[in-house]
């Protein structure tokens, strides 16, 4: 085996462009689809699709990265990469969800927060962390679904909730691949063997706890059969709807709130420079 | 000569905004701040402790925690570089400023690029449990690069972690204030540095989710002088007010008095409100 490579192969095949996209998947597994348009504030970005869905027999607010099927969609829709409007547009119909006391169902693919002029000029920081405060205030249920790719901090904006999933193929990671292979070795072209350290896959984030639970893809993956892809996740999102519709909402907050606060990954007692014999 | 030379260079600092050489004592005594244009250099969060708390006021919080190296991130030499570390990005202590009690956060851009790790966020959230507990308000100093890439995604957790940990003591914590320091980028901005009640800055700071060469880069388009900064975020309201070094105290002071709702006025001073500038 390559070095990287169940990694690297995962990030291609995240990236795929014949994988199901956002809107591929609520073709199928909603019955029903309203979309909302705009931030309210005088722009829409098609990067982010939102509306009003059923699933089974759930209503849903849904929220996802928007990433475009062929060649012209797919860059009017700035390759899934939203601007600060895209998550004010995000957020607003977070809000609207609880308002509705409706759950939310957010899929995430995106490369990334784009990485504009207008874009920082606008508050990019500023927008993601208003989609977070939301999303951890928000007195609904929240499934959040990582469909493909998971870029840093623009796919966690719509990715924080009470169960989190994967698909098989997906992934969420701090920078690219060819970012810490630049940062790392100045060398973009070693992103295989970059891929396979950051730990990424959703295999890694499941083993490491971040998600609550990987969905299966059909054999040969999402690309070779978007429909069955997309009713396995249907199923998934119907049955954690159910035990989640019970919760009352202080339990839920704390519940969401505190999943967060719990991570770990350190050891009490112990500081860092004590691997050093002192003189 | 070379001995002179290296001396001279310990004593003097060329100044990024002007140009000029300066003193380094004078620098320090005027707090970092170039006194022919007004540039604000880097500080360390003792220093800043020194010219911003009440005397003595500032007590750190001992914490021993250590980084599980999450992706035992092997080609970076992570682990080594732990172990070489005297300190973690972030501290944290209770403190006063002008007689006003609070809990204070300083990140160290010196240590690790004062990137945002498990501990970092940890120690984040003991700062804001414990402002909850003493019913005092939380003041952060920001100044990073953004989320740590060598602990991967669960660095990148660490900005909805600080900010469960802001939200569920949101009720009990009489308000946090952010003071926004050269540079705060990536994961910090995009989390607890831009969810504060009142968002203050430092002049000319780099305040930014993407880094202005990334958007050189994917875009092709040259940035102005002075893209991204304190000032132009002032313009575009995305920060309540950018305060020079040498107005921080006062303006803390006040702020925190005020947020704490004590009965000490000592902070507070007459209202000073400019007609529209
Ligand atoms: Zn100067």
């Amino acid at each position: 085996m390559l070095t990287g490579g169940y990694a690297w192969h995962a990030v291609l095949s995240a990236r795929d462009a014949a994988r199901p996209a956002s809107r591929d998947y609520l073709q199928i597994i909603l019955d029903y689809f309203f979309e909302l348009r705009g931030d309210r504030c005088g722009r829409d970005d098609p990067a982010i699709i939102a509306g009003l869905g059923s699933l089974d027999d759930f209503r849903v607010v849904v929220v996802a990265h928007r990433k475009g099927g062929d060649a012209a969609s797919r860059a009017a829709c700035n390759f899934g990469m939203p601007q600060p409007w895209g998550f004010r547009k995000a957020q607003r119909v977070f809000d609207l969800a609880a308002r509705l006391k409706l759950p939310l169902l957010c899929l995430v693919d995106t490369p990334g927060a784009y990485p504009g002029k207008e874009a920082e000029a606008e508050g990019q920081a500023w927008a993601i962390s208003q989609c977070l405060v939301a999303l951890l205030g928000l007195t609904v249920p929240i499934i959040a679904v990582y469909i493909g790719e998971g870029g840093s901090g623009g796919a966690l904006a719509l990715g924080v909730g009470d169960v989190v999933l994967a698909m098989e193929g997906a992934g969420l990671s701090v920078i690219s691949p060819e970012g810490c292979a630049a940062i790392l070795w100045k060398d973009s072209s070693r992103a295989p063997e970059a891929a396979s350290m950051l730990r990424l896959t959703a295999r890694d984030l499941l083993e490491m706890e971040l998600i609550d639970g990987i969905i299966p893809e059909p054999r040969g993956g999402a690309s070779r059969d978007p429909r069955g892809a997309a009713l396995l996740l249907r199923d998934r999102v119907a049955e954690n709807l159910r035990w989640l519709e019970g919760l009352p909402t202080e339990a839920l907050l704390q519940r969401r709130r505190s999943r967060y606060r719990k991570l770990a990954f350190f050891t009490e007692g112990a500081f860092i420079g004590e691997g050093v014999e002192r003189t | 000569m070379r001995d002179a030379f290296g001396r001279a260079a310990r004593l003097w600092v060329g100044c990024p905004g002007c140009g000029a050489f300066l003193e380094r004592e004078v620098l320090r005594r005027r707090l970092g701040v170039c006194e022919i244009c007004g540039h604000h250099f880097p500080l360390e969060p003792r220093e800043r402790a020194r010219f911003i708390f009440d005397a003595a006021s500032f007590v750190p919080r001992e914490v021993r925690l250590r980084s599980a190296d999450p992706l035992r991130f092997a080609s970076g030499g992570y682990a080594e570089e732990l172990d070489r570390l005297d300190r973690e990005s972030v501290i944290y202590g209770t403190a006063a400023v002008l007689g006003a009690p609070c809990v204070v956060v300083l990140m160290d851009f010196g240590a690790f690029g004062g990137s945002l790790g498990v501990v970092a966020g940890e120690l984040f959230c003991r700062a804001c449990e414990e402002a909850a507990a003493e019913r005092v308000p939380l003041l952060a100093f920001t100044s990073s690069g953004g989320a740590r890439m060598q602990e991967g995604t669960p660095a990148l957790l660490q900005m909805a972690k600080t900010l469960a940990a802001l939200e569920s003591t949101a009720g009990r914590r009489p308000g946090y204030v952010a003071l926004l320091c050269h540079p705060t980028c990536g994961g910090v901005t995009a989390s607890f540095a831009t969810a504060a009640d009142v968002i203050l800055a430092e002049p000319g700071a780099l305040i930014c989710f993407s880094g202005p060469r990334v958007v050189e880069q994917t875009t092709g388009i040259r940035l102005p002088e002075g893209f991204s900064r304190a000032e132009e975020h002032l313009e575009r309201g995305l920060v309540d007010m950018v305060v020079p070094r040498g107005r921080q105290r006062e303006v803390l002071g006040g702020l925190l008095a005020y947020l704490g709702g004590g009965r000490s006025r000592r902070g507070l001073k007459a209202p000073l409100i400019p007609e529209s500038e």
